[in-house]
């Protein structure tokens, strides 16, 4: 090997990758939409959910494996007008509180690394968009060894009434 | 109540009925979510409170001692 050569075992097999696993409209009227069957075949799943409107001011909110046990960890900075911050140990990953309901175009993207991992904890990054220039970062944890196949984004109220997302596996 | 299912393995997708633990579920988030919101807003009151009681002593901290320095 000469002095200039790359090592071959520094590099990956393969070099980064999106692949597309689902993405659709959220249907108007639906109180959220439902992920299953994820394959675990990546190193990451990326969750972007763009453009959405709700019909009433409410949380958002991911729940993984339709897992509603209190064993899920987050802290999150609400930055915008004003700051706030805050953990919680709850039944679920809060994404956002109180978004606003005449607010249109929200946006949130949802990092989940390891997801397929079958002997750790599982954790999540994420950022969401809220009303008046609101942003809400936050990461959490899912204290449970199980491998993710099984995304559940919802609202604690009211529907949807717009929206799309788009799940990507990343190598 | 509705919630729009994706099938990631077959790319199909349904709209179904919230099945009565989902329904069940949502009845708790609400509820958690008006819990939260109630201890939110009564946490800024109490600190809004200790604020003003804060200024109040103050003041009157202030007001005693010129009092007491025009008594002496």
């Amino acid at each position: 090997m000469g002095l200039f050569q790359t090592p071959q075992a520094l590099v990956p097999a393969s070099l980064g990758g999106m692949t597309s696993l689902a993405s659709g409209s959220i249907a108007a009227s639906a109180t959220g939409f439902d992920l299953t069957s994820i394959s675990g075949d990546y190193y990451e799943l990326w969750l972007y959910i763009t453009n959405y409107s709700l019909s009433t001011s409410a949380d958002i909110q991911l729940r993984v494996n339709a897992n509603s046990s209190t064993n899920y960890s987050y802290n999150y900075l609400e930055t915008g007008s004003g700051a706030s911050a805050g953990v919680g140990s709850d039944n679920r990953w809060q994404l956002a509180s109180s978004v606003n309901a005449t607010q249109v175009g929200q946006s949130a993207f949802i990092r989940l690394p390891n997801y397929a991992n079958t002997t750790g904890w599982k954790f999540a990054s994420w950022q969401a968009t809220k009303e008046d220039n609101k942003l809400w970062t936050g990461s959490g944890l899912h204290r449970v060894t199980n491998a993710i196949n099984r995304l559940t984004f919802t609202t604690t109220a009211g529907t949807f009434d717009a929206g799309t997302y788009q799940l990507f596996g990343v190598k | 109540m509705f919630i729009q299912e994706h099938n990631c393995e077959t790319n199909e997708i349904i709209v179904r009925e919230l099945t009565s633990e989902e329904i069940a579920q949502r009845e708790i988030d609400q509820v958690a979510r008006e819990a939260r919101i109630a201890a939110e807003a009564e946490a800024k009151a109490a600190e809004e409170a200790a604020k003003q009681q804060a200024f109040n002593d103050a003041v009157a901290a202030a007001v005693a001692a010129v009092l007491a320095a025009q008594e002496s």
